[in-house]
């Protein structure tokens, strides 16, 4: 069954076209979701957001781009507001807590790396920085680096779900790459 | 190859985004030098752990899930849908009722109340009344007197 077809069927009021759209994409969905979170709960839930958007305002989609590219862009939206949400409890929560907790992960991540020898200790403290790493970039970087390299979708692709050009997803992966490259040095130069 | 440029051009390196000569150039450089080298594997290690990500299973319940919560959303959509006719027509009209009523009770409280002046001079005469009878009680009279 095609796209168009799924999603005429949903807007007729049939159930069943909507159960066979989340069993198509609830994959990409819940992993594009992860790949910004890090986190499969959270990715669950944000997922499930995802969807109700998607019954709730299907009618507004004017089938002008892929249903998958839709489902990227709200999938990346939820996500990082999902962030932005929790930062600001966080923010609420204590300032004087929030700046604690960032020093003491960034000494916390170089600490663990010099003195776990076990490698399996060591591979997830060394993803735990990276992902540190990825978020710290900025918004737009982060998102196409992430579609990139987490979901290893095309430039094009990339370029459609961000509504941006070609050149500047280019640009915005080479930046990326740049400061995910800097960070990661600058860890390991300092636990040297 | 300076250490400098060759820091910059690690990560495309590693990508395989570096053209053929590039590639030779970074070779040599990391077969010379052994910090570059060193730090280029830190690099590597953990840049390439990325390619490692882990691919999550739906949960077999989402669509129950979502389901549920659209039905929960509906419900509270079409209560809310409720709450306009509420605040717009109902509770305006119970606020001037009460307004109208409050006003019509204040009216007739005001209009009950007689404006004529009282007759002071009967109260004046029963107090004498009471304060004098004294005189016409003979008995304690005749026992004070004892």
């Amino acid at each position: 069954m095609t796209d168009n077809e799924l999603i005429d069927g949903i807007l007729s009021g049939n159930e069943k076209y909507f159960k066979e759209l989340v069993d198509n994409y609830q994959a990409l969905v819940l992993n594009t979701c992860n790949s910004f979170l890090h986190d499969k709960s959270n990715a669950e839930d944000i997922a499930q957001e995802v969807f109700i958007e998607v019954y709730l305002s299907l009618h507004k989609f004017k089938k002008e781009s892929k249903l998958s590219t839709w489902l990227y862009r709200i999938s990346v939206n939820k996500s990082l507001n999902y962030i932005r949400d929790n930062k600001k409890r966080k923010f609420v929560r204590s300032i004087e807590d929030l700046f604690k907790i960032e020093n003491t992960s960034k000494t916390q991540v170089v600490d663990n790396i010099n003195q776990n020898n076990n490698t399996e200790d060591d591979h997830e403290e060394k993803l735990q920085l990276l992902h540190q790493v990825i978020s710290g970039l900025q918004e737009n970087q982060r998102i196409a680096f992430t579609l990139s390299k987490f979901e290893n979708l095309s430039y094009k692709q990339i370029s459609e779900i961000m509504d941006l050009s070609l050149l500047s997803v280019e640009g915005l992966i080479h930046r990326a790459k740049m400061n995910v490259q800097k960070k990661i040095l600058s860890f390991f130069k300092k636990t040297n | 190859m300076k250490c400098k440029n060759f820091h910059k051009k690690m990560i495309f390196y590693i990508d395989g985004e570096l053209t053929a000569p590039e590639n030779s150039v970074i070779d040599q450089h990391l077969k010379t030098c052994n910090d570059c080298s060193l730090l280029f594997s830190e690099l590597k290690s953990c840049y390439k752990l990325i390619e490692n990500k882990e691919t999550l299973k739906p949960n077999p319940f989402l669509y129950t899930r979502i389901k549920q919560n659209i039905e929960n959303i509906e419900q509270a959509l079409s209560l809310k849908e409720l709450k306009p006719v509420y605040m717009r027509i109902i509770q305006p009209v119970l606020i001037a009722c009460l307004l109208v009523t409050g006003i019509s009770f204040g009216i007739l409280l005001g209009n009950s109340y007689d404006n004529t002046p009282q007759k002071n001079k009967s109260i004046a005469s029963t107090n004498e009344f009471y304060m004098n009878d004294f005189q016409s009680e003979e008995l304690e009279i005749n026992l004070l007197n004892e």
